[in-house]
């Protein structure tokens, strides 16, 4: 009884909130709609209308060169959430720009994607859109920073050129001992 | 009152419910939460049974990150996992792992209660080296499914600094943990010549060879060569009498990598006073011996260890709670030896009646706190035994088309066997190689070898043939038919190209896939990753329900279907198979 009420006293009354310096999904969710924005109000669409020679931009995963794990679904719902942001979805409309899937991945998610990668999932492609992460990491005893840069590229296929990049950073610090 | 009966009376009014308590602390204090597993087969291990193993660990998983073995089952069951041959399985668990290593100050706030009550009262975050492990596994999970960036990723967080204390002056050995604990009250006693525990070391880069050469090869996957040549010669410092494994893997003329681990980590105990500091005793002996491996039957190459966890467990770089043991110690006998002296005074005192019942009362408080302290100062045995004794990574430069498991084909197999132990001997087969394409990467696989001791190998481990049917090789038999039936030999999931085999030899004609998976599903059997939660359960073949295969060229792909035991185990159920559809020939036929 002693015992218990002593556990129960000394566990409450000290514990506070563990914290790590991972990405997690608002970062996501921050950096898809500064990208898209950033994207949709680009030089390269400014000329751009309805009549245009229709763009199709195909996404591939992000490749992830950061010091932290990303799962493979992770590296996906990055670029779902840009290509499901309503200023890309727009694009479709007021610039005939549409932004698809790899054939394979379009498969996977064809079905959780319903009504938000409108049309032209299958057509060949005329430009290509990659992110890269990258990270410093900085660590003390009781503390770790992680600052991660993410780029985002569209190059034209027919000649490899890019003609759109931005860049989106982000700080994420845990305090606490690292091995406890 | 007599000097004998004012001690009775202490004894009984002051020191027996100090006892009382303290051995209700000791008998009820970690009922909850072992040390070990006690409940775990360790033979399991000596006979990689990791099906088994990982069944076990998973029929006792909390998904309460709150609870205190929360990370250190998901470790084990990772661990099990990958040495298992369920890769996409260990990501999923490992993925958890991460997570919960990278989530930093866990056990804030409970120091006052680890000194108080135990140390095992706190979450279990391992010791820094069963975390880098961990990590190493991690990433060794990501390869095994072909995500090299996250092999990277992982295998880097596995290289996190240490702290260093150095050297004993006189010995110049390597200070222990003991040593360690006794410089530190040293410290605190105003010796000069004590350890601060907190701020009298340097900051060490970390020695984890095994972390070191991952990190090279998943850079190397990448294309980023002078990372991965950097890495190299990382792993090369500190793991220098694996030169010639090194300098292979950096060279790049490799289309295969396999991690092999061997024996039984370092267990935990607890070592002197009040067993309040830690130190891990060997499981498996450290003796240095290379681990053959000869591919199908050419010249057996000798590739020496990258880690030894026997010495990483040893190195106080890779501990760090003994101060926390070691002041809970220091201060319960220090409180039990005030307690006591000041019960004497009440004793010796007890003509003056205020003073004698005011010490008293503060002897009760002493002794009670001293004795709490006392029952709290043991070390915290919990330890992670799925953790190998000694790691090796081979460079393998496989024979494209290696997969072509045909019967007329000649298979490809890897023998592996450390030097000195022969039961340690393992046939891997079913290993894929990748084609030419640029662009394509390495094979990675991790493979655990048999533990137990002796000079006689499984006979599973050694057998020079797949018996039975499996979606990495295909049919092993002229005439395949689903474990489901009598004299059944094919134990792959209900796929087209499953029952376009079966009808092909002449069995289950006119049965649809849908006939075959209902029939599968009557018997509660599963097959797809995403029934079971993301890890597979128990397979089919070993008493389970789960028809998910192994991935070739591991352990358990040779312990399943590399067993003719399991063709004796299938069961009679002719709803399906009319006689006239019955091959003609049931015995199951060996791929040579």
């Amino acid at each position: 009884m002693i015992r218990a009420g002593l556990i129960a006293l000394l566990v409450t009354g000290c514990a506070s909130a563990p914290k790590t310096s991972r990405i997690d999904v608002s970062d996501f969710d921050a950096m898809a709609a500064a990208m898209a924005e950033s994207l949709s109000s680009s030089e390269a669409l400014a000329t751009r209308g309805p009549g245009s020679e229709p763009w199709v931009i195909t996404v591939d995963k992000v490749t992830n060169l950061s010091d932290d794990v990303m799962t493979t679904a992770e590296q996906w719902s990055v670029m779902q959430r840009i290509a499901g942001s309503l200023p890309v979805r727009a694009l479709r409309e007021n610039q005939n720009v549409s932004m698809v899937l790899p054939r394979g991945r379009s498969d996977a998610v064809l079905a959780e994607a319903e009504g938000q990668l409108p049309g032209a999932l299958r057509t060949t492609p005329t430009h290509v859109l990659h992110a890269t992460f990258r990270s410093l990491e900085r660590t003390q005893a009781d503390r770790r920073t992680d600052v991660y840069f993410c780029e985002f590229e569209l190059f034209d296929i027919a000649d490899g050129e890019p003609v759109w990049t931005d860049r989106f950073e982000y700080k994420r610090e845990a305090r606490g001992h690292i091995w406890d | 009152m007599p000097i004998a009966s004012r001690i009775s009376r202490l004894v009984s009014t002051l020191v027996l419910p100090v006892c009382a308590v303290s051995f209700s602390a000791a008998s009820g204090g970690c009922s909850g939460t072992p040390a070990v597993d006690d409940r775990f087969p360790v033979h399991t291990l000596y006979n990689a049974e990791f099906g088994r193993a990982r069944h076990h660990v998973a029929a006792h998983l909390s998904d309460n990150t709150k609870d205190r073995r929360y990370l250190l089952d998901r470790a084990r069951l990772g661990m099990y996992t990958l040495a298992d041959g369920y890769g996409e399985s260990a990501v999923h668990v490992f993925t958890d792992v991460y997570d919960a290593i990278r989530t930093q100050g866990v056990n804030e706030g409970k120091e006052v209660v680890a000194i108080a009550i135990n140390e095992d009262l706190k979450l279990w975050k391992g010791e820094p080296f069963e975390q880098a492990i961990a990590l190493a596994y991690t990433a060794m999970a990501h390869a095994q499914v072909g995500s090299w960036d996250n092999t990277r990723a992982a295998s880097r967080n596995a290289l996190f600094y240490l702290r260093d204390f150095g050297y004993d002056q006189q010995t110049k050995e390597r200070l222990n943990q003991l040593a360690l604990a006794q410089r530190a009250a040293a410290h605190d006693r105003g010796d000069p010549d004590g350890i601060d525990l907190d701020h009298g070391y340097a900051v060490a880069e970390s020695n984890f060879a095994l972390a070191y050469l991952l990190h090279g090869v998943a850079s190397q996957q990448l294309d980023r060569p002078d990372e991965a040549d950097d890495y190299f010669r990382r792993a090369l410092q500190f793991a220098p009498h694996a030169e010639d494994t090194i300098n292979a893997f950096a060279d790049g003329d490799y289309n295969a990598v396999l991690v092999v681990s061997h024996g039984l980590g370092p267990r935990k105990v607890g070592i002197g006073p009040a067993e309040a500091v830690a130190a891990f005793r060997p499981r498996t002996s450290s003796d240095g011996s290379a681990l053959s491996v000869q591919l199908n039957d050419g010249p057996a190459q000798r590739v020496h260890w990258l880690t030894d966890v026997n010495e990483m467990a040893a190195d106080h770089l890779w501990n760090n709670l003994e101060d926390v043991r070691k002041a809970k110690a220091a201060i319960g006998d220090t409180l039990l030896a005030l307690g006591a002296g000041t019960g004497l005074y009440a004793i010796t005192r007890g003509d003056e009646g205020s003073t004698r019942d005011a010490a008293a009362a503060v002897a009760v408080g002493l002794l009670l706190t001293g004795a709490i302290l006392r029952e709290g100062a043991h070390a915290d045995l919990r330890f992670n035994d799925a953790i190998a004794q000694r790691y090796y990574a081979v460079p393998l430069k496989l024979p494209v088309d290696s997969l072509d498991a045909t019967p007329h084909a000649k298979p490809l197999t890897v023998t592996l066997q450390v030097d000195g132990r022969p039961a340690s001997r393992l046939v891997l087969r079913g290993l894929e190689t990748p084609d030419d394409r640029p662009g394509k990467t390495a094979v990675f696989r991790y493979v655990r070898l048999p533990a137990r001791p002796g000079d006689i190998p499984l006979p599973w481990a050694t057998n020079d043939a797949v018996f039975l049917g499996n979606p990495v090789t295909g049919a092993a038999s002229e005439h395949p038919l689903p474990i489901l039936f009598e004299f059944g030999n094919d134990a792959r999931p209900p796929t087209d190209a499953a029952l376009r085999d079966y009808q092909d030899a002449g069995s289950l004609l006119g049965t649809t896939l849908a006939d075959l998976r209902e029939l599968y599903r009557q018997r509660n059997y599963t097959w797809e990753l995403e029934d079971t939660r993301g890890v597979a359960g128990l397979h089919v073949l070993e008493g389970g329900d789960s028809l998910v295969a192994p991935m070739g060229g591991t352990t358990g792909f040779q312990r399943l279907y590399g067993n003719p035991r399991y063709l004796q185990q299938t069961q009679p159920n002719d709803s399906l198979v009319g006689a006239e559809q019955r091959p003609g020939d049931n015995s199951a036929r060996r791929i040579q």
